[in-house]
């Protein structure tokens, strides 16, 4: 192995390592940034126009798992200098029982990407701000049952009398460009709706849904599987049968990868983000937001593909082989032939419909004077089955338009250990912004043949966001067209 | 004063941006000797079967009409007599003819070459069937011993008179039974015999016996006579062995790279759960052995592999006895495979009771098992 292929497995195995998030920025809340109408449509900069740059104007990056860390599959060997990996064969499966410790029942593995390609905000009159948005976003969610690495590494014994529970397998990844055009404006003087509609544009989707999976493992070790689960593909792919109905290939069309592809309007979705805030009083202000909730509905390069399974396996019955009128050959030929005749698969080419994760956010700010203010914010984001909750308490200060800085305190999937910061500045009107919704407070140095790479110890949440706006109209806000943070 | 608290920020997030290195992880020095070790357990085979199931009627074995299983063997022409081979012997009409020494061949020394401990069937038979035109009266005389190896039963039989034609140039067909009332017949085939050594006088108008037809006044009258042995399976059992030694087909002579080597499993299970059905118990027992130090390096053995189902008054299997064996082959057996170059098998049988009654076997008897395997392959991760 290369030492660049190492160096690329090793930062790929960190990102598949980093905890899971909320997936949402949640410093950028209560900043006063354009971009977190992203958040919450209701929100508004205090300045009058902004134009995002293409691809400067914001990148952000989620990766995250819910289940081990990069030092539950690394260790350094106490008594020498050597890197142990958890399957190490010193350690008498105690590694083993340490890392399946730490797999849950749900282990998720979420990367989602977003870049900005064009962003666009203007105030009109006092109470009103419009916004637009192109935004390509890449969203992935893998769910790998525990049971799946307890069955992997362990083995099926640890099942009996119990069924081993693959439900949860599910996995979806999206690839879509999203145009977003919405409004704020204050309805009364406290309160304050956005609306943001969005058409969406898929390029390319890849889901595999789960109605029941499992297998039951039986006192006497027998089995008894059972599958129904659909996947649905719509990328320039051909997926091949062979005569007993069995997915022997799967080919890739790189042809069809051209211009055409990623301009491509066949696969269109509809979305909406509304939100609100509200003036409690003169210092403590209510905001709550829907955000994402759409769906594509995917027809180009469509491929569907659905398996249905029951099969039971108690052993091989003997009786035929002992009155001879079978081999033992035959009879295994025959029970591989039972089993795929029980796996029924149908190919179709349908349109099918994806739902975006979408997120509630619930949050209030109390300013403390005309500078900082203190936030508390829940996010909750719904992917499937799936519920990610967030809770973030944030200290966030405003100088006049030129600094917006934001220190945030976040609880989410039981790991209390997320502390995040958002810097933005401006330089005439120039704004550049920065944030991470956790900061790795030990990091560890990573050192393959002549690269050196430095991770985060504990890394939770891989989160970060940047950009570049140009902003205009950076004005000190009077008070009756109050934006989500006051400035004066 | 009112840029103090946004100072603090600003020194708060560089401190905390500013973090320091924990580990140093050199991936140089990563250690590529990884193992897993998972245990799976999954039902191999499974069965319910009847002894006619396993064993079909042929010549050798029938199974009458209660269908106890009877083994059956037969030897044609044991004897073959005209007048020509007799001659006179005593006074009066009295002519002997010798039955030429035959040796009736059971074709199961291989299977006793295995065999020992105590046996003992019950009630067999030795039917001789004959074809007789003598019309005067015909003793016959046997001479049968079994032998095995070194040890030999006679067969103890009392001479017997042939049933012969009412008139000149009639032919009989009938049977004369040997059991266990008129001989020593359960002794002699519980030895068991590999082969049965037969020799013997016939004796027309013997002592006692006269006809009203003088020997030397016979025509051209002939005797043709055969041997059927019939052995009921109503047997009793003691510790009964059948010892193989085998080559070690374990072991891997070829240096090949086989994905699945004996020595890489940490554990081997065979879990049995058996309903037997018939009046018989096995165990089993499979040794490593190293013939050049004649030790015998390790041992499996299930003692309880099967018990013998309970029998009634009849001596025939009234249900069925439940039992439960893990045969467990450990990483010290798997790592003495190499050393070993024969695997010693034996298995023990008992009839129920420990073999202090007899049993019978019936066709319909069953036996419904299910054979799990429960391995711990140690997969190498280099």
């Amino acid at each position: 192995m290369s030492g660049k292929t190492k160096y690329f497995l090793i930062l790929i195995l960190a990102m598949i390592f980093a905890d899971a998030s909320s997936q949402n920025s949640q410093v950028m809340y209560f900043m006063n940034l354009p971009q977190n109408h992203l958040l919450n449509p209701a929100l508004r900069p205090s300045n009058s126009l902004y134009i995002g740059l293409p691809v400067l104007s914001g990148i952000n990056l989620n990766v995250n798992n819910n289940f081990v860390n990069f030092s539950d599959v690394f260790h350094k060997n106490q008594s020498s200098d050597s890197i142990f990996t958890f399957l190490h064969k010193d350690n008498n499966n105690a590694s083993i029982d340490k890392f399946l410790s730490k797999i849950k029942d749900l282990n998720s593995f979420e990367p989602e990407v977003m870049t900005q390609l064009l962003g666009f905000g203007l105030s009109v009159g006092n109470n009103t701000y419009v916004f637009l948005d192109i935004n390509e976003r890449i969203e992935g969610n893998i769910v790998i049952p525990g049971d799946f690495f307890k069955l992997a590494l362990n083995g099926n014994e640890g099942f009996v009398g119990k069924t081993i529970d693959m439900s949860s397998l599910r996995a979806s990844m999206m690839y879509y460009h999203e145009i977003g055009l919405g409004f704020s404006r204050n309805f009364t003087n406290r309160l304050r709706i956005g609306v943001k509609g969005k058409l969406l544009f898929g390029i390319a989707s890849a889901s595999l849904s789960n109605k029941s999976m499992g297998i039951t493992v039986n006192d006497d070790y027998s089995h008894t599987l059972n599958a129904d689960m659909t996947f649905n593909a719509s990328a320039p792919a051909d997926f091949y049968t062979s005569n007993e109905n069995i997915i022997d290939s799967v080919v890739f069309d790189d042809k069809r990868i051209n211009a055409k592809f990623f301009t491509g309007s066949k696969n269109i979705g509809l979305g909406i983000d509304i939100g609100a805030t509200y003036d409690l009083t003169d210092n403590i202000v209510l905001s709550a937001a829907i955000t994402d909730l759409g769906y594509i509905r995917w027809k180009r390069d469509v491929t569907n593909l659905a398996l249905n399974s029951q099969f039971d396996f108690s052993g091989f019955d003997l009786l035929d082989v002992i009155n001879g009128t079978k081999t033992f050959d035959e009879l295994a030929s025959e029970m591989g032939d039972s089993l795929k005749n029980s796996v029924n698969i149908s190919n179709t080419n349908k349109s099918f419909t994806t739902f975006l994760p979408f997120g509630v956010s619930v949050g209030g700010s109390y300013l403390i004077n005309s500078k900082l203010s203190v936030g508390l914010l829940s996010y909750t984001r719904f992917i499937g089955k799936q519920i990610r909750e967030a809770v973030t308490v944030s200290g966030n200060a405003n100088l006049s338009n030129v600094l917006s800085a934001s220190l945030s305190y976040t609880m989410t999937n039981h790991r209390y250990d997320n502390f995040g910061a958002g810097l933005a500045v401006r330089g005439g009107f120039w704004q550049f912004y920065i944030m991470t919704d956790r900061i790795p407070v030990y990091w560890n140095k990573i050192v393959s043949d002549n690269n050196n790479i430095v991770l985060p110890a504990n890394w939770n949440t891989l989160n970060f966001r940047l950009g570049m706006n140009l902003v205009f109209g950076n004005h000190t806000r009077a008070k009756n067209d109050t934006p989500m943070i006051s400035v004066q | 004063m009112k840029s103090r608290p946004l100072l603090l920020i600003l020194i708060v997030t560089a401190l905390l941006v500013s973090s320091c290195i924990k580990e140093k992880y050199d991936m140089n020095r990563l250690d590529k000797n990884n193992r897993l070790s998972p245990t799976w357990a999954v039902s191999a085979v499974k069965g319910d079967v009847s002894l006619l199931d396993m064993l079909k009627p042929t010549d050798t074995v029938v199974y009458d009409q209660d269908k106890l299983m009877i083994l059956v063997f037969k030897k044609d022409t044991v004897v073959t007599l005209t007048m020509d081979d007799f001659s006179t012997k005593g006074p009066l009409d009295e002519m002997t003819a010798t039955i030429e020494p035959g040796t009736f061949d059971l074709g199961i020394d291989k299977v006793l070459n295995h065999i020992s401990g105590d046996f003992l069937i019950s009630s067999p038979t030795l039917k001789f069937n004959y074809l007789n035109s003598f019309s005067a009266p015909l003793e016959i005389s046997l001479d049968v011993t079994g032998v095995r190896k070194n040890e030999s039963v006679d067969l103890g039989a009392t001479p017997f008179v042939l049933t012969g034609p009412d008139t000149p140039g009639q032919v009989v067909s009938a049977s004369y039974i040997i059991d266990k009332t008129n001989s020593s017949l359960p002794e002699l085939i519980s030895l068991p015999p590999e082969m049965i050594h037969y020799s013997g006088l016939a004796t027309l108008n013997p002592p006692g016996k006269k006809g009203e037809i003088a020997a030397k006044d016979l025509g051209i009258d002939q005797l043709e006579g055969s041997f059927e042995l019939s052995v009921p399976m109503e047997l009793r059992m003691s510790n009964l062995q059948f010892a193989d030694t085998t080559d070690n087909f374990l072991k891997n002579d070829n240096d090949n790279n086989d994905a699945v080597k004996p020595e890489n499993f940490e554990l081997l299970r065979i879990d049995i759960n058996a309903d037997n059905g018939f009046p018989l118990g096995v165990s089993l027992s499979m040794s490593l052995y190293d013939s050049q130090s004649n030790t015998i390096l390790k041992t499996v053995s299930a003692t309880d592999l099967l018990q013998p189902a309970p029998v009634d008054g009849n001596e025939k299997a009234t249900g069925v006895t439940n039992t439960t064996t893990q045969i467990e082959f450990t990483q010290e057996f798997f790592s003495s495979i190499d050393k070993a170059d024969r695997i010693i098998f034996i298995f023990s049988v008992n009839t129920t009771d420990g073999g202090t009654k007899d049993v019978k076997i019936y066709s319909d008897y069953r036996i419904d098992f299910k054979a799990s395997l429960v391995v711990k392959p140690s997969i190498e991760l280099n």
